[in-house]
């Protein structure tokens, strides 16, 4: 299958999606029966205490983690039938995902980091390089391409960070809890930074959050209570 | 250390070992490897001379003392005499020699004769052998000819039993003895004495052996303490005619035991390097260990735990792991030494002197050996892991780096004492000595230089690779970044690996120069066309052909010219056990390659039939013989003390003990053999060699144990009894590349599987499986690749040294330096194959592991 290429108008739903782990020989339902829509362009901020299921529901829609039951479509495939390796393509393709903890390559330098997930797809992109630098530009790392994460500062690495989840042109960004690493000042930044680039490029964000100022600027909240996901708030 | 550790830190340490089983069990395996190698080699060294000594205490275990002949029997009357004429108690004559017994396929064992009404015969023992044996069995043993007894290993592995006829090999025939009695003792060592041997009556073993009227040895009990013990020592040494001599048994074992000193030496140099790299993959879990609980410890740092108290966590930890490991590999020594005893008494077999029995001989000393360098290895190893943890700052020990930070900043700082090291080294190795042990120091001295040299070569080969594999994309200049990155580990696991391949290619190539040595020395030595001498030889015996032999050969037809050679083993209180060899003119000089010769071959004949002798080079550098001193030899003959001056010392690969070669003329002038040990036939330029060989073969038929063999042929035996001498050294061998390979594999699979959170991310931005497992296969090859190419100068370095210093030292042999490309594949091989097998089980995990869980935090 062409994975890449099969691109739709509507940008993620999710089917009578249940998630269920197992505890000392007990099933426990961390999420159950949801069913949502994301449109294109779209800002979804996703709230509710911790251990509610919020890094869970992103790992199902990014394919890191598989549904017991339902379905979770991008655009027109889902993702149920796919094989690990189709799944890991659709990450490194359509979904761009941007850690609380940055998670570069510490090997990597930053236009290295950000170069990855397309250089994945074969090291013949010769559009790569321009892209990353593009990118890096756009997010204020411009003069940083060739230094290390080990001498960037936390909201410097989640710069880089978002780069990358760009790098492929994905239909949505998976955000978990971006900001929780960084102090108000930076979290402030990184976040006008993040929806200024999802409302640029008309990307689909799910954003996993505790910040009040996420909440104001999302198109839609969800929260996620008791396994269910319920939506709080529409339109900003 | 255990029992002043906190309980709370302690079951910190008990519930880390829990989830990390795999790891505790490499580490355990490491040690125990290690240990394991120890206390065999040990147990081999000790079983080979306790089977010398036991197979000298037949008789009784209370003699101190033994006369023996300098080179061959003497006589009979002498014991008499000292009995009768002395009146000396306490005594017994032996004859003996070896023999093989046709129905063990040639099985080496002694046959001994003495006088069972003399006074030392197992007197002292309470379960004396002679005690289960009925009159009537006795009588017969004494009154009739040809009749002796054997021990029960021996009747039950040739299926004999009492009455049956034992078939023995000596020079060229063939005895039947009949049993009738089997001999055993209820006392342990007595039995094992008794392992090797028939047992006859004196007069019965002289007249099998060809020496009625001589005896072997006599047993003595004296005790030198006291003044009457003195005066009877005094009394016999006067008493003794010239050539026959009084030997304390400390003495004689000493004697035995200096001879395979260096081999033994070796041999234990080659199971501390087994520990040595040991010691790396000791180091490699610890410091893994410590890492992988940053966290934890800074939490405990952080509430109060003291530098003292994590000092000693893990150090607790690493000493009972050690114990378990050094447990479970003295066990394991225990069950490899039965193993490595029967190569090594095999390989003193060919070299020194034969051993007719095997002991197995586990000594407390052994076990506290073995118990105190695993635990001791593994302290130092976990010392500078448990530092490290101890020194981390609460602040620090959160970040992933900050070890590896200090690591790599030292890199320079190591380089340079490796530097010093490997020159101290090299210092050690000039000195003006003959030591042994400081020639292993050297090479252990240059082997932790080139050690603390791997990591900053390890950095700047990386960097090479790094721009070499930038066309293979990403994951290509990724890998050799990886390896820098985590230079803590990944040096350790290189430097292990380097260290074992290096010595691996050192003992291929020093055995690959012997071996070349050894191929060109018979290509000059062995000049006859067809040699004739018994089957399967004793080391030890002194049999001979029968003489009519030598008649019939030079008549039959082709036979152009035959070469004779006699061959005994020489005692002497000047130059220790050596091969006295007389050879007649064809044999003596003839292609034979001098060091140092005084004239040219036809003057050195005439010389060594006036007064002097050739010397091999092995005899000259044990005795301190310069090449063209004037030292002279002087040698106990049948006539008397006589001076030999030597013409040459000559390259000689034969016997370990050194050779000293005498014209046939000379030797029979001075002693009175008429014996011959082989023949070296030259068969007619127009009859051909096989032919030969087949009518000689016909002809000699009668004559059982006879080898007739061509030229070519006897190099192929001389050639698979060198490859057997080796097969000991082959073996430890392999068993380094083991734990060698367990150490890269511990440390590799550690590293690997420390990246599991990285890997995590690799796989939630894209990177398929597939790609994953190559970048783990690339870091891990070039990991393999870096230690296969340090290993290299390292190994050539090694085997330098084991060739021109070490052997020189241990044997007296100088070899040619022989180097052949295939070594340097193997050592590649084995490197690349040994850290590539190191991924597999990462590469299969990353495929299993669920990556939500891996990119979790803690």
């Amino acid at each position: 299958m062409s994975i890449q290429n099969s691109k739709a108008a509507i940008s993620l739903s999710l089917k009578n999606l249940s998630k269920f782990y197992s505890e000392a020989g007990r099933k426990i339902e961390i999420l159950g029966n949801i069913n949502a829509e994301f449109n294109q362009g779209e800002v979804v901020a996703l709230v509710g205490k911790s251990g509610c299921g919020k890094t869970t529901l992103l790992n199902l829609i990014s394919g890191i983690d598989r549904p017991d039951n339902g379905e979770i479509w991008i655009g027109n495939t889902v993702l149920n039938d796919l094989s690990e390796e189709e799944l890991t393509l659709i990450r490194r393709n359509r979904v761009g995902i941007v850690f609380q903890f940055f998670n570069l390559i510490p090997t990597l330098n930053v236009i290295e980091n950000v170069s990855l997930p397309r250089e994945l797809n074969g090291s013949n992109d010769s559009h790569c390089e321009s892209i990353a630098k593009d990118l890096l530009t756009r997010v204020g790392l411009g003069d940083r391409l060739n230094s290390y994460p080990d001498v960037l500062s936390g909201g410097e690495q989640q710069r880089v960070a978002i780069a990358r989840a760009l790098i492929n042109d994905p239909d949505v960004i998976l955000a978990d809890e971006p900001t929780g690493n960084l102090d108000d000042d930076t979290a402030k930044e990184i976040l006008e930074l993040l929806l200024s680039v999802a409302r640029d490029t008309g990307k689909t964000m799910i954003m996993a959050t505790h910040s009040n100022e996420v909440i104001n600027y999302a198109d839609k909240v969800y929260t996620i209570h008791n396994g269910s996901l319920i939506l709080t708030q529409s339109g900003s | 250390m255990l029992t002043k550790m906190n309980y709370p830190l302690l079951n910190v340490t008990t519930g880390y070992i829990r989830k990390h089983v795999l790891q505790s069990i490499l580490l355990l395996i490491g040690i125990a490897f290690s240990v394991a190698l120890i206390v065999s080699v040990d147990i081999a060294n000790q079983s080979a001379s306790r089977s010398f000594s036991i197979s000298k205490e037949i008789l009784s275990t209370k003699s101190t003392h033994y006369i023996l002949g300098a080179y061959s029997d003497f006589d009979e009357e002498i014991y008499k005499s000292l009995k009768l004429d002395l009146g000396i108690q306490n005594i017994a004559p032996i004859v003996e020699d070896y023999v093989n017994i046709a129905e063990l396929e040639g099985r080496a064992v002694k046959l001994l004769g003495t006088d069972f009404f003399a006074d030392l015969i197992f007197y002292e023992d309470d379960h004396s052998p002679l005690s289960n044996l009925t009159q009537n069995t006795l009588t017969e043993l004494i009154t009739r000819p040809g009749t002796a007894l054997v021990s029960p290993d021996i009747a039950q592995s040739a299926g004999i039993e009492i009455g049956d006829t034992l078939n023995l090999a000596y020079g060229s025939q063939t005895l039947g003895v009949k049993i009738v009695g089997i001999i055993d003792s209820q006392n342990a060592e007595l039995s094992k004495s008794l392992g090797g041997l028939i047992l006859a009556d004196i007069s019965t073993a002289q007249e099998l052996l060809g020496k009625v009227g001589r005896i072997s040895q006599i047993d003595l009990v004296v005790d030198e303490e006291t003044p009457e013990g003195i005066s009877i020592l005094q009394s016999v040494r006067d008493y003794l005619p010239a050539g026959v001599e009084i030997k304390s048994k400390d003495l004689l074992l000493g004697s035995a035991k200096n001879l395979t000193r260096s081999f033994e030496l070796n041999l234990t140099a080659l199971s501390l390097l087994a520990l040595f790299v040991g010691v790396f993959l000791i180091y490699n879990i610890v410091s893994f260990s410590v890492i992988q609980r940053r966290s934890i410890i800074g939490t405990l740092r952080s509430i109060g735990a003291t530098r003292r108290q994590i000092f000693k966590m893990i150090m607790t930890e690493a000493l009972a792991i050690g114990i378990i490991g050094s447990l479970v590999g003295i066990a394991g020594g225990i069950f490899l030494g039965r193993s490595i005893v029967s190569l090594v008494t095999r390989s003193i077999n060919d070299l020194y002197f034969t051993l007719t029995v095997t002991d197995f001989m586990v000594s407390p000393e052994t076990i506290i050996k073995g118990l105190l360098a695993g635990i001791l290895a593994t302290l130092f190893a976990a010392i500078v892991p448990a530092y490290e943890a101890s020194r981390f700052r609460p602040i620090n020990v959160l970040r992933r780096s900050s070890f590896e930070g200090f690591f790599v900043k030292s890199i320079n700082l190591f380089g340079l004492i490796g530097v010093m090291v490997i020159a101290l080294g090299y210092v050690v190795i000039i000195l003006p000595t003959k030591s042994l042990v400081l020639s292993l120091i050297s090479v252990f001295l240059i082997l932790i230089g080139a050690s603390l040299l791997v990591p900053i070569c390890t950095t700047l080969l990386m960097r090479v690779f790094s721009v070499m594999l930038s066309p293979m994309g990403l994951i290509g200049r990724m890998s050799p970044r990886n390896i820098i990155r985590s230079t803590s580990r990944t040096a350790v696991a290189i430097a292990s690996l380097t260290i074992a391949i290096s010595v691996i290619l050192s003992v291929s190539i020093m055995i690959g120069s012997f071996r070349s040595t050894v191929v060109n020395w018979l290509d000059s030595a062995l000049t006859a066309d067809i040699f004739i001498s018994m089957d399967s030889p004793n080391i030890s015996s002194q049999e001979g052909l029968n003489p009519k032999i030598l008649d019939e050969v030079i008549n039959s037809p082709g036979v152009d010219r035959v070469a004779t050679v006699r061959r005994i083993l020489y005692n002497s209180p000047d130059y220790g056990l050596f091969n006295l060899v007389a050879v007649t003119k064809d044999l003596a000089t003839e292609n034979r390659k001098f060091i140092w010769r005084e004239v040219e071959n036809e003057q050195l004949w005439d010389q060594m039939q006036s007064n002097s002798v050739l010397i091999s080079e092995s005899f000259a550098y044990r005795n301190n013989i310069e090449a063209g001193s004037d030292k002279s030899i002087k040698l106990q003959t049948e006539q008397g003390l006589k001076e030999f001056s030597f013409s040459g010392v000559y390259y000689d690969y034969g016997a370990q003990a050194g050779v000293l070669l005498i014209s046939d003329k000379l030797y029979r002038s001075l002693w009175q053999d008429d014996q011959i040990t082989s023949l070296g036939v030259y068969v007619s330029n127009t009859y051909p060699i096989d032919k030969t060989v087949g009518e000689l073969r016909t002809k000699l038929s009668k004559y059982s144990n006879l080898a007739i063999r061509s030229n070519e042929n006897l190099k192929q035996s001389a050639i698979k009894t060198f490859d057997r001498t080796f097969t000991v050294t082959s073996a430890l061998r392999i068993l380094i590349a083991i734990v060698a390979f367990i150490s890269v594999l511990s440390s590799l699979m550690a590293l690997q599987l420390e990246r599991e959170k990285e890997f995590g991310v690799f796989r939630a931005i894209g990177m398929t499986i597939s790609q994953l497992r190559r970048m783990i296969f690339l870091e891990n090859g070039l990991i393999g690749l870096a230690s296969g190419l340090f290993s290299i100068p390292v190994g050539v370095a090694l085997s330098l040294i084991l060739i021109n210093v070490i052997n020189l030292r241990s044997f007296g042999w100088t070899l040619n330096f022989s180097i052949e490309p295939r070594y340097f594949i193997e050592a590649m091989c084995i490197a690349l194959l040994a850290s590539l097998a190191a991924g597999i089980y990462p590469a299969y995990l990353i495929g299993k592991e669920d990556v939500s869980k891996l990119i979790r935090e803690e």
